[in-house]
């Protein structure tokens, strides 16, 4: 087996052995598994575009072959070159940010009119146009308006819209000050008469109170894309105060109570990493926590008869209404799902949820944006949370419950601010429910 | 259908070498087509309406040509017409959209009310298919060749699926007797698994992510002077890996099925003057605009002035040849430019009397400068971006700066882009290595190569090839 001709027909044997393994491996997967074969459902559907794609991507999907190679060759390029997936940029002393929300900050706003352009990929597809997002919000508020309830929007900064100094190569110096094109948004919305929390001037204030950015308690966590305890209750007050600003404050009726708990996160991020085993080289972040509670009520987390996603105040009607995304979730209920899957919120329940999660305790609720605010007002507070989904998905949620803006004075609406540019399904108009009194 | 996918690898391939190769060859032309048609009509099944119809259409203007007793006048008119149908059906897929687009802002500019454009989705590689054709039907008008010994072979010559999107672009009269005869041996099909490896390597391993910091680096507002030289050359290993990757892997694949297509690139940014860069770069384009484009014109035998005039419209059209953009017309205006320019001083670059390495460098960064106006979003992109890189944005260290460079700074960054360069620079081609006899250490290096290749693709997201979109 020397002769050139030998070592051409091993290549070649390879090589088709190497592509035609894969097929075969996989069907007689699919038949001992009793299954069906999925590269059959080619001829199950019309050969449409959409159709086309849809089975691609579930052949690559249950492909055995990725399932078993993604995780060692990623395995193998963190291990090798540092490398944390596409979905993560790694920072300085192990801190983790998530890719779009640094792109958010980095990436200009889509100009006037995009170029016309008849490619295959579009430029900046899937992104919107602030211009855009801020006439939905003004629409929106005109929506409320109608029916006498105020709107004051929070945009939540990105992690490393607060810490870009946490980056490697680290800057020399001070912080470096940051332009965030939130600021942009915020200025369209004054203009208009939308009022705003305006929280990235008021976390890098904080981080400033402390005299340098390290003498500062943490208001993000580490390897996670969302806040602190610390950054919750500080958004918490920041918006009540706002609210006190504006007039629309509810009078304080209510007694809470706080008790500390400690939470401990691995963190969404890590969990986007894509290396096995990775939460067993690291040790959880721990925070302490502020369960809020009512003097009469308890802890505030859904009850049973609430809808998915939607939070209601017991026994009392809230003035206050909150739409927000995971921002809204973390602490308060289940802790943020992965930001792969966003499954709907539900009461946080005691015990462990699933073998893989076994080793995190789970988070205490009550402990989060929503119980805050309410703490900060003294007063009650509903919510509507939809991980992910503060561009649009939550004001299609609202759009369904008629009982909800019932005796609402006003909504609060938090998104993080990569929405902007990148909201699911975009920044869509969405109607209002219908009043009670009116027939449907 | 892309090459670099798991639907392409683990199962087109693999199902169409399998009914390839138990077909006998006079079938294996109507295989070729039916398969092409399959995994063109992947994106989109109707744009495989619109190639049967140029198809059948060429064929019938090839025999209108040849027809025994056809005059000169019946000739020319022929050619003619088959030449506007497809240059019309190209040119209302492909510049409608920027011709109507910008008659609309100069009657917005000039007070009119602007209209409603319709939006027209381009065919994947309609520029290709349609010069294939072409190149058919003014071969036989030149007697360059003979007619299509049948409209299977016609056919398989349109829609073959390796160079059907993105090239090489072939002339009907090198296929012409391989599409009747070709040898299938061990030999043959074994250049092309290795040339086909080599160019998937390319691909997965080094294109996709010195992507990944082109385009950040070009998405950013403002990137300061390093991150914009960073950026531009990982766009310049980006494209020539994605392009070259492609177009290894298209001559790797028509070798499996017996055929040999002439290379396409040839160590480009290895070049001294930019007149050599276009000997080396996307050569079958070249070839085709120099062959049907400015020899017609006159090429240089009509004085000195007329010879500048016909390197501007050359230039300017194979700019436009790859997109309706006014960045594409400035980019062939540029090369036009600089050819000219080179022409005058004898066909030599300003910089001959500098060392070898210092022209290559010379012709590297002239090219750089070039591929900021082609990848840039807008002409006002990529003045933006020439501003950056030339330092005249700089300004105090922006949050913004730092957020860019721990982005594209990476440790996997730079292996790749140190990887890139040490390719791009040394003299040997994927096309003339694969056709040397292999030893057993390089049949192991090639399959171990497949096999992290193909994992390794498992861990990105998204790999289009950029000429797909020419």
């Amino acid at each position: 087996m020397t002769s050139p001709r030998a070592r051409e027909l091993a290549l070649v044997v390879g090589f088709l052995l190497a592509i035609g393994s894969v097929p075969l491996t996989q069907t007689a997967l699919e038949v001992a598994r009793g299954g069906r074969v999925l590269v059959t459902d080619v001829f199950r559907t019309r050969p449409t575009a959409a159709h086309l794609r849809q089975f691609e991507d579930a052949l690559e999907k249950s492909s055995w072959i990725q399932q078993r190679g993604r995780p060692l060759i990623q395995e193998f390029l963190f291990a090798t070159l540092r490398n944390p997936g596409s979905q993560i940029v790694l920072g300085s002393a192990d801190w983790l940010f998530y890719r779009p929300d640094v792109r958010y900050l980095i990436e200009p706003d889509l100009p006037d009119a995009a170029p016309v352009d008849s490619r295959w990929i579009e430029p900046g597809a899937g992104r919107t146009r602030q211009a855009n997002v801020a006439r939905t919000i003004v629409r929106f508020r005109d929506q409320l308006r109608e029916r006498g309830i105020d709107l004051v929007v929070m945009p939540v900064p990105g992690k490393p819209a607060v810490y870009p100094d946490r980056f490697r190569p680290r800057p020399a110096g001070p912080p470096p000050a940051l332009e965030s094109p939130t600021r942009q948004l915020l200025d369209a919305l004054e203009r208009e008469g939308v009022p705003a929390v305006d929280l990235l001037a008021m976390f890098q204030a904080a981080r400033g109170s402390g005299g340098s950015s390290d003498a500062a308690p943490p208001l993000y966590l580490e390897r996670d894309t969302h806040w602190t305890p610390a950054g919750a209750r500080l958004a918490a007050r920041a918006a009540a105060q706002r609210l006190r600003e504006l007039g629309v404050a509810p009078a304080a009726s209510r007694q809470f109570q706080t008790d500390q708990a400690t939470v401990q996160r691995w963190g969404d991020l890590l969990d986007l990493m894509p290396v096995r085993g990775i939460r067993d080289a690291c040790e959880p972040e721990t925070v302490v926590a502020e369960q809020v509670r009512d003097a009469d009520l308890g802890l505030l987390v859904p009850s049973a008869s609430d809808r998915p996603g939607t939070c209601r105040f017991p026994g009392q009607s809230a003035t206050v209404l909150v739409l927000g995304d995971s921002f809204c979730r973390i602490y308060q209920y289940a802790e943020p799902a992965s930001l792969d899957a966003r499954p709907s919120i539900g009461p946080a329940r005691a015990g462990h949820a699933g073998s893989e999660r076994g080793r995190r305790p789970l988070l205490p609720g009550s402990a989060g944006f929503i119980s805050h605010l309410a703490l900060a007002l003294g007063a009650p507070v509903d919510a509507i949370v939809s991980d992910g989904g503060a561009s649009t998905d939550v004001r299609r949620r609202l759009s369904t419950d008629r009982e909800i803006l019932e005796g609402k004075r006003v909504v609060i609406w938090e998104f993080v601010e990569r929405d902007i540019a990148r909201g699911q399904a975009g920044w869509e108009d969405v109607p209002l429910p219908a009043p009670l009194d009116s027939a449907l | 259908m892309v090459f670099s996918t798991h639907i392409f690898l683990f199962y087109f391939l693999p199902a169409f070498l399998l009914v390839y190769f138990n077909l006998p060859f006079r079938w294996r032309n109507l295989w070729i087509t039916v398969a092409s048609y399959v995994f063109y009509g992947w994106w989109q099944p109707w744009f495989v309406g619109l190639m049967m119809f140029t198809t059948v259409m060429d064929f019938i203007w090839g025999r209108v040509i040849c027809r025994p007793g056809a005059t000169p006048a019946q000739r020319q008119i022929a050619v003619a017409a088959c030449v506007v149908t497809n240059l019309s059906l190209l040119c209302f897929f492909k510049y409608y959209m920027f011709a109507a687009d910008t008659l609309g802002r100069l009657l917005a500019a000039a007070g009119a009310e602007p209209f409603q454009i319709l939006r027209v989705v381009l065919p994947i590689g309609i520029s290709f298919y349609t010069f294939h054709s072409l190149t058919y039907i003014l071969d036989l008008y030149r007697g360059h060749a003979t007619p299509a010994r049948s409209f299977t072979d016609f056919s398989a010559f349109v829609a073959l699926f390796p160079d059907l999107v993105a090239g090489p672009i072939i002339r009907y009269k090198t296929l012409a007797a391989q599409l009747a005869f070709r040898e299938h041996t061990v030999r043959r099909f074994a250049s092309g698994v290795t040339l086909f490896i080599l160019g998937f390597a390319k691909k997965v391993l080094l294109a996709n992510p010195c992507g990944h910091v082109a385009d950040a680096v070009f998405g950013a507002a403002q990137p300061d002077a390093l991150a914009a030289w960073a950026g531009v050359l990982a766009y310049a290993f980006q494209i020539y890996f994605d392009f070259a990757g492609y177009s290894d892997m298209a001559i790797g694949l028509g070798r499996m099925l017996g055929f040999e297509f002439l290379k396409n690139f040839d160590a480009p940014y290895r070049s001294e003057s930019i007149s050599d860069l276009w000997r080396r770069w996307h050569i079958s384009l070249s070839s085709v605009l120099r062959d049907y484009l400015y020899f017609p014109l006159g090429g240089s035998r009509n004085g000195e002035r007329r010879t500048y005039i016909n390197l501007a419209v050359v230039m300017l059209l194979g700019g436009l040849w790859h997109g309706a953009k006014w960045n594409f017309v400035v980019w062939g205006a540029y090369h036009g430019l600089l050819l000219a320019g080179e022409r005058w001083r004898g066909k030599q670059s300003a910089y001959r009397g500098l060392p070898r390495p210092l022209r290559i460098a010379c012709t590297f960064v002239l090219m750089l400068f070039s591929w900021v106006l082609f990848r840039a979003d807008s002409l006002t992109a990529a003045l933006l971006y020439l501003q950056a890189m030339l330092g005249s944005t700089a300004g105090p260290a922006s949050a913004s700066s730092a957020l860019l460079a721990a982005d594209i700074y990476t440790p996997t960054t730079l292996v790749v882009m140190a990887t890139g360069a040490a390719l791009v620079f040394q003299p040997v081609q994927a096309h003339d290595w694969s056709l040397r006899p292999t030893s057993w250490p390089q049949v192991f290096g090639l399959m171990m190569l497949f096999v992290f290749a193909v994992l390794v693709l498992f861990s990105q997201d998204f790999n289009p090839f950029l000429y797909f979109q020419f």
